[in-house]
């Protein structure tokens, strides 16, 4: 906790400047020949003194983000008005100054805090007029101090190194450390500084706060004249800037930042000694008076630097452009971050290796290509989308809230789509809108799912025959037509989970059963009747057991979506196998492409014919499915095109 | 939880709005928006841009007065004259706008402003309410010693939070307070609203992230064009019927592609830009002639794609092309050289001079072009802001008026109007174009960049009013927690658009 | 609130005419004597506060380390008269020139804070002067330098030099694209970033010039005094501001002009000559002064503020 308070700029700086100055203090018998003596000490508590009320006041109003360029007049102004009018009771001097200083601060603050007049132009005025107010007072000439009592008082050593004055000044910082620290005025002040806007929404009463912070400065100040007036029994009207100049140095060593909102009394303590053992120093060991000057001019400089916006923009621009130098080419990470939406890719890698063309999706099915486009299904968004070959130009085709499937065209254009939980084929018209265009709830005995249309416009539709995703035991199914006109017959039966179908060009039409380890094969006869059944290809024994799970793992290649190509290889998507294989009659698997992730259906497109699109997605889960968007659409470039 | 209408719910209602009503220099924001809201409720406020969330917030908290209608808190009918003076009522406001002070501790931020604060501080009672309020919000590992300016924004957002629950009030309204969390840090947030809202406090949360309202809203109100159009309670209403509610009946639809001809060169390729902690690797091939639209909400990144563009986000990473070109694009005049110009949605204080007359702002940005060797020619000068100002649909009469005394609408004109008719301004990048503008303004600055994508340029805008993206853009791409979610092309609603910028899509 | 404007043109108005009245009245004010007298005085700072001019109008504010700036430009100009008077010249302007340059540099690039970085700047350069003059005063090596005394028709040469440098301030300011753009970076420095302005450059211009003016009144007082000690620059920095304050150039910039600065300076240098005239004592003159900075501070903040309460 400790650590922690020291790392923060207005705890640290003073801190290290402190010990810093001190550290040099303490070695300045090295350069002046002579040990350190009580009353070198002393001298350096009575430079403190002199500039120390003078620091605390523009110290606290910069922690105000103000900047009272009048301290120095309500200075002179305090010792004037205290050497004319404290010279029969130095107590009544004191009270008339810092009546005074209040006064001048408090207008100055008045008409800063609600006109919001920008403070530097009002207190530098202020700082002329109050200059020409003490040169009326005193003819332009120092005024003395007759009361010589007054004058050694204030001077006298306490404790050896102290004397009345540095207390009152060293009671000063310690009061206005327990008055800003120990109640609310601490953080409101800090507030004022740090972000008006913002406190005077979190109902900080700004104007009271500013008004009543240039009154403290001003009486501080003024107290501080009148004690330096009675110190050297004269009070000079014109002090000139370098005192201001020194109690804005020894704010900011103090870690006050102009920009307001930093600082603390105790830090502004360690500034101003700092400032007053470094002037001694000098004058102890008689180094040339352009060293305090230059170093003061590199402190200064660090600080600025620190503090300057442009300068840390310009740093974070040089280690932009250094992390665009070292990453020479972005990549896309087939293992894909959690993305938040479906997006195309657009870097061109090879294609031989399984690169993602599109992400974001909940879960993908049906991939067909089209017309220079690859259409497909995503379950869980219930859209069926569209995009061009590279993943590009990605379009929602249709809407479809009941689960969009297995998709298809009419001769004439028009798009069939499979809706799964309604069990109904939709047919898309011309201006977009999608009507029923066959209802299979009175025939499928599960969720409708895939579908193949042939050139005629004759669809067929599997459908799971069990509820699957509610756990029930498998059972066999239909396979069901549906005519152009929306007619639905029943065109096969007893088929273990129909899944992807391809139509060959010698009118065959192609099964894939998930559940059943197998192909099967009709020939389609001309009135669309299933003829001539037979296994095309087997992977295995048909699964003995009843629960899907179990008898997932019974089958060999658990066939999703498909897709056929010239040579007449299917191309089958493993759903348990995390693989797409190629088959041909008979059953031989002539080709395997893992892409690292479980796989559910694939096409075969692009302008060549050549890219084998594949659906990925971690799991089938519908939940997780729905939760996350972490489907993709795979490409991955083949040798035997399709059609 | 309530949400019934009995006369007796309505008299032990916490909060009653009836018939709030505000206009702004003719201009109706509220025309009558009436709910309550009981004890322990915690009631969302929901609706599109426009639709008068934000000046119904602003006179519950005391900073606006209404026009017409009345508040009633606790039984008796109430005048918020000031935000003080509502925090004395108890009413607790969270705005988007944060008001913690970064100078100050988390402790100090907490202690701010708060009435019930005594002078003198008592650290030690006080750290400890501190801790316990930072650990009930799920921030255990900060330190109430700790500075605001170490925490993230969405921390900042969660200390500002944390500061209204705690503070005693009958009433806490939460403007928007979610728009920069994470979803664990949401789910803390909606944990102490709940806590705060058991011990009878009632809450308005107002947010335009659905499914976030129904997951924590006992009821909601929509509101629509100033009223308030539905009170449902939430567990009878999904995502999409919040959007029909908010949208009307039937959403618009993009009316189909003038799609970018793939055949035309790339005039601006945008490749994985990224804003540490605000944008993912955007990409983007836009082309010239073609308006592209990012349709985001607060936090999603579209803001950040075209500032980081403008050259305002100095540590961003990415590659940007402009006619096969790379440009440096992490200093604004080096932007501005390459010929990108700048509409930022903060006229006032980052666009216009408004001090200066409006031949001086319309030509604001080519006086080097106007001047021969440095030295400016009064005559061209005059013709230009004349030609510019006629060409933006602003009135010559009006050129030597200062900016600030013209309409928003032509404010926003001139704003859009200087970065026209430019022969080194290529690409215009616009955030909110039509911010605070009424629906002639609107219409005639969309018409304004319809006419410069003619010309050529490549216009890309960030906003958040759904008709305006359907309207005005060519492409639309949705982003939401820093990256694009779905680029439209085709056919498309509002419906979708909302999908996508909200947190969640819908889980019907 | 076209209210306020018009009471505070009325009231300007007022105190003008009071001013006139009792200058006047004033026995000795109207003569051609009296009349040089005034422009000689304002000549020194007048110069300074029109290149200050420049900067406040770019929203830079002030500069704190005008006085140490002008004393090490005289005493370089000083020291070097022996290579004769053009180099001596040149050599005085260039380092005034440098030595703000790379100030406006920093602010203008890297957004540091005028008055810690002027602040710097000047015990910097009070440290040079210091090094340099080794403590003591540095003497001309030559008899060059009289030339900027001589007075061509009863005026000294430095108000000539003060007018012709209103001029080209004023040029710059209202003629080029440079000082047009300075106006509006001092207006709202987010909005002319943001639109891709040279925000940097343009501040850098607007410190050489101030630098450059500051560096000619460096030379003009080692002329008039004949020897530079580390205190000739005197109160040459408040007085610069105060003359552009009462000229009416906002401190937060983007508004103001030379020539007004001229005619704050010289309506300072008339109200002193008045008071003078009129037996009052120095001090009298300084807290007018003062008051009259401060009521025109006001009156300009409460002008450009009239729409934004």
């Amino acid at each position: 906790m400790i650590r922690r308070r020291m790392a923060r700029p207005d705890h640290l700086m003073p801190t290290v400047s402190l010990l810093l100055v001190l550290v040099g203090f303490a070695s300045s018998p090295l350069l002046s020949g002579r040990a350190l003596a009580p009353f070198d000490f002393y001298n350096a508590l009575q430079g403190f003194a002199q500039l120390g009320l003078l620091a605390l006041a523009i110290g606290i109003t910069m922690i105000a983000g103000e900047f009272d360029l009048s301290v120095v007049g309500t200075y002179a102004l305090g010792g004037m008005l205290a050497v004319q009018t404290g010279a029969a009771s130095p107590i009544l001097g004191v009270l008339v100054a810092v009546a005074a200083g209040a006064a001048v601060g408090a207008l100055q603050g008045g008409l800063i805090a609600w006109l919001r007049i920008p403070s530097m132009p009002v207190t530098l005025a202020t700082y002329i007029a109050l200059l020409g107010l003490t040169y009326t007072m005193s003819g332009g000439l120092s005024r003395t101090y007759p009361n010589s009592e007054a004058t050694l008082w204030v001077d006298q050593t306490v404790a050896g190194v102290f004397s009345p004055r540095s207390l009152l000044t060293l009671s000063a910082f310690l009061v206005a450390a327990l008055v800003l620290g120990g109640t609310r005025l601490g953080r409101e002040v800090r507030a004022i500084g740090g972000d008006r806007r913002a406190s005077r929404v979190a109902g900080v009463n700004v104007d009271r706060r500013v008004a009543g912070i240039f009154a403290v400065s001003g009486a501080l100040a003024a107290f501080g004249g009148c004690l330096l007036a009675y110190s050297y029994a004269s009070a000079n009207p014109d002090p000139g800037l370098q005192p201001l100049i020194l109690a804005a140095v020894a704010a900011l060593l103090g870690g006050v930042s102009l920009a307001g909102g930093r600082g603390t009394p105790l830090g502004l303590l360690a500034g101003t000694l700092s400032v007053a053992l470094l002037t001694h120093i000098v004058a102890i060991t008689a180094l040339p008076d352009f060293s305090t000057q230059l170093l003061y001019a590199a402190l200064l400089g660090v600080i600025v630097a620190v503090e300057s916006p442009g300068l840390h923009e310009a740093v974070a621009r040089l280690r932009a452009r250094h992390v665009e130098r070292d990453r020479p080419h972005r990549t896309s990470a087939t293992g894909g971050t959690r993305s938040t939406g479906p997006h195309p890719r657009t870097k061109e890698t090879s294609m031989t290796t399984p690169t993602t063309v599109a992400e974001g999706f909940g879960f993908l099915e049906a991939p067909r290509w089209r017309s220079g486009r690859l259409w497909f299904s995503d379950f869980y968004t219930y859209r069926v989308m569209s995009m061009a070959e590279d993943g590009s130009d990605l379009r929602v085709e249709a809407s479809v809230p009941e689960q969009p499937s297995g998709l298809g065209w009419l001769p004439d254009g028009r798009l069939l789509i499979v809706s799964m939980r309604d069990r109904k084929v939709l047919r898309r018209e011309p201006d977009g809108t999608l009507v029923v265009h066959a209802d299979l709830s009175g025939h499928a005995t599960g969720y409708a799912n895939d579908m193949v249309v042939d050139g005629r416009g004759r669809a067929y539709v599997g459908n799971f025959g069990f509820d699957l995703m509610g756990g029930a035991a498998l059972e066999p199914t239909a396979l069901h037509r549906v005519d152009p006109d929306g007619r639905v017959t029943e065109a096969a039966d007893g088929l273990w989970f129909p899944n992807g179908s391809v139509l060959t060009p010698d009118n065959e039409l192609l099964v894939v059963e998930t559940f059943g380890n197998r192909v099967t094969a009709f020939d389609v006869a001309d009135d669309g009747g299933l003829v001539n059944r037979r296994v095309w290809a087997e992977f295995g024994p048909l699964p003995t057991e009843r629960e899907v799970v179990p008898a997932l793992a019974q089958v060999r290649v658990a066939g999703d979506g498909a897709c056929l190509d010239r040579q007449g290889g299917l191309w089958i998507a493993d759903a348990t196998g995390d693989r797409l294989v190629r088959v041909v009659e008979g059953g031989t698997i002539t080709d395997e492409i893992r892409p690292g992730t479980p796989v559910y259906a694939c096409a075969l497109g692009g302008t060549s014919g050549t890219t084998l699109y594949a659906c990925a997605a971690p799991d089938f889960h519908a939940d997780a499915r729905k939760a996350a968007q972490e489907a993709r659409m795979l490409a991955i470039r083949v040798a035997v095109p399709g059609f | 939880m309530t949400g019934s209408t009995t006369d007796q719910a309505l008299d032990r209602a916490r909060v009653r709005v009836e018939g709030l009503a505000r206009t702004f220099s003719g201009v109706p924001a509220v025309r009558s928006v009436s709910f309550s809201v009981g004890a322990g409720e915690i009631h969302g406020l929901c609706g599109h841009n426009g639709a008068g969330k934000s000046t119904v917030v602003k006179m519950l908290s005391g900073q606006l007065a209404p026009d017409g209608g009345r508040i009633v808190i606790g039984g008796e009918a109430v005048e918020l004259r000031s935000r003080r003076a509502a925090q004395r009522v108890g009413v607790a406001l969270v705005d988007q706008e944060l008001s913690v002070v970064p100078a100050l501790t988390v402790l100090e931020n907490m202690l701010l402003g708060d009435l019930g604060v005594p002078l003198i501080n008592r650290p030690r009672a006080a750290a400890a309410r501190c801790r316990r309020v930072l650990d009930d919000m799920g921030l255990g590992r900060i330190q109430p010693e700790q500075a605001l300016s170490t925490l993230s924004i969405g921390e900042r957002q969660l200390i500002e939070i944390a500061k209204a629950l705690s503070q005693k009030a009958r009433l806490v309204i939460l403007d928007e307070p979610t728009a920069t969390l994470s979803d664990v840090e949401c789910e803390h947030v909606f944990a102490a609203i709940r806590r705060v809202a058991a011990t009878g406090c009632s809450v308005i949360f107002v947010s335009h992230r659905l499914s976030e309202l129904l997951e924590l809203c006992d009821n909601v109100t929509v509101l629509r064009d100033g009223r308030d159009v539905a009170t449902t309670a939430a567990k009878d209403l999904s995502v999409g019927q919040l959007i029909v509610q908010m949208l009307g009946e039937t959403p618009h639809r993009l009316s189909s592609a003038r799609a970018p001809d793939p055949g035309l060169a790339p005039a601006l390729r945008i490749e994985h830009l990224d804003v540490a902690g605000r944008l993912t690797d955007f990409t983007l091939t836009a082309r010239a002639g073609y308006i592209y639209g990012l349709a985001g909400q607060l936090g999603s990144g579209a803001s950040d794609v075209l500032r980081a563009l403008a050259g305002l986000h100095p540590s961003a990473t990415g590659s940007v092309e402009l006619h096969g070109r790379r440009i440096a694009f992490r200093d604004p005049v080096a932007a501005a050289r390459a010929g990108l110009a700048f509409v930022s949605n903060d006229r006032k204080s980052e666009g216009l001079f408004l001090d200066s007359s409006l031949a001086w702002n319309l030509v604001a940005t080519r006086l080097p072009g106007l001047g021969r060797g440095g030295v400016v020619r009064p005559r061209r000068v005059r013709a230009t802001a004349r030609s510019l100002a006629t060409r933006s649909g602003l009135p010559e009469t009006r050129l030597a008026d200062p900016v600030r005394t013209l309409s928003g609408g032509n404010q926003q004109k001139t704003f859009v109007g200087r970065c026209l008719h430019h022969d080194d301004v290529v690409v215009l990048l616009l955030h909110e174009p039509t911010r605070g503008v009424d629906i002639g303004g609107r219409a005639a600055i969309h018409r304004l960049l319809r006419q410069a994508a003619d010309s050529g340029l490549v216009v890309i805008f960030a906003s958040t009013e759904l008709e305006e993206l359907l309207e005005l853009a060519d492409v639309i791409l949705t982003m939401r927690d820093g990256r694009i979610v779905r680029r439209y092309e085709g056919d498309t609603d509002g419906a979708l658009l909302l999908h996508d910028m909200t947190h969640r899509t819908e889980i019907a | 609130m076209r209210r306020s404007n018009r009471w505070c043109r009325v009231g300007l108005a007022i105190l003008l005419l009071v001013l006139l009245a009792l200058a006047v009245t004033t026995n000795r004010f109207l003569s051609l004597d009296n009349a040089r007298a005034i422009l000689a005085s304002t000549a020194f700072v007048g110069i300074t506060a029109v290149g200050a001019t420049l900067v406040m109008i770019g929203g830079s504010a002030v500069s704190l380390a005008t006085s140490q700036t002008a004393t090490i430009a005289a005493m370089l100009f000083l020291a070097t008269q022996g290579l004769g008077l053009p180099t001596a010249v040149l050599v005085a302007l260039v380092a005034g020139v440098v030595l703000t340059a790379l100030q406006g540099a920093a602010i203008g690039f890297w957004h540091a804070n005028p008055i810690v970085l002027t602040i710097a700047a000047g015990f910097a350069t009070t440290g040079a002067a210091s090094w340099f003059s080794g403590g003591t005063p540095v003497y001309p090596t030559a008899k060059g330098y009289d030339i900027l005394n001589t007075t061509p028709a009863s005026l000294p040469l430095a108000v000539y030099v003060l007018l012709a440098t209103t001029v080209v301030a004023q040029w710059i300011l209202r003629g080029t694209t440079t000082g047009r753009q300075l106006y509006l970076v001092g207006e709202n420095r987010a909005a002319a970033r943001a639109a891709g302005l040279p925000v940097g450059r343009l501040t850098v211009i607007a410190w050489a010039f101030f630098g450059l003016c500051v560096a000619m009144t460096g030379t003009f007082l080692a002329a008039f005094n004949t020897s530079a000690t580390v205190t000739l620059g005197g109160t040459l920095t408040l007085d610069a501001i105060a003359a552009v304050l009462v000229g009416g150039t906002a401190i937060a910039g983007g508004r103001g002009s030379a020539v007004r600065t001229l005619g704050g300076a010289v309506l300072i240098a008339v109200i002193s000559d008045v008071l003078l005239l009129r037996g009052y004592s120095t001090g009298v003159q300084i807290l007018v002064k003062g008051l009259l900075v401060l009521a025109v501070v006001i009156a300009v903040h409460l002008r450009s503020t009239r729409g934004r309460r």
